[in-house]
């Protein structure tokens, strides 16, 4: 089974925005802590 | 499963996420009410009173003789010696930061363990503080006590 192009690139999107909702929650927490230190 | 490298794109994306969502996150601490500095503890100043000057405490006829006065909200406890001295001492109990609540025989007393101090010296008679209740400074004027 092939995928189209379109396809790929949702496929590769979808695995990355796990990955940069982390990354963003650790940016908001570690920004927050610095502004209450 | 095949294994995916990481590419440059990826990286770049992933520290431009992180490094706006802290951006994000630090405007939104720093503007909140949680960033606001907040009034001296007791603990935070030594048990000492609040930094206030100029505030009426009390009457000095308001204080017995040779005994004292406990104003609990301002965190002080007023004395009065023989000579008609004034004198006054934080009424945070060095222990564990009690309100002391009363005086006997000369001695002030914390209600939560029972710390005894001299009520002219403030030094620590019995219990378990191990610390002197910290001097206040006070003013008369008028025949009224005044912080400061």
């Amino acid at each position: 089974m092939t995928c189209s192009p379109g396809e790929e690139e949702e496929m590769s999107w979808s695995r990355t925005l796990p990955t940069l909702i982390w990354l963003a929650a650790v940016g908001f927490a570690l920004g927050a802590l610095i502004a209450l230190s | 499963m095949t294994e995916e490298s990481l590419s440059r794109r990826s990286v770049l994306l992933g520290a431009a996420v992180t490094a706006a969502a802290g951006v994000t996150g630090y405007v939104v601490a720093a503007g909140s009410a949680a960033a606001d500095a907040k009034a001296a503890t007791a603990a935070a100043n030594d048990y000492g009173v609040a930094e206030t000057t100029g505030d009426r405490l009390a009457a000095v006829g308001d204080i017995p003789a040779g005994g004292g006065l406990i104003l609990a909200s301002a965190r002080v406890v007023l004395t009065l010696s023989a000579d008609g001295a004034v004198t006054a001492f934080s009424a945070t109990c060095t222990h564990q930061g009690c309100t002391v609540n009363a005086i006997e025989d000369g001695v002030i007393v914390c209600p939560c363990h029972l710390s005894r101090f001299d009520l002219r010296t403030g030094a620590v008679v019995s219990g378990p503080a191990s610390r002197p209740l910290p001097p206040v400074p006070v003013q008369v004027r008028d025949g009224d006590v005044f912080t400061g």
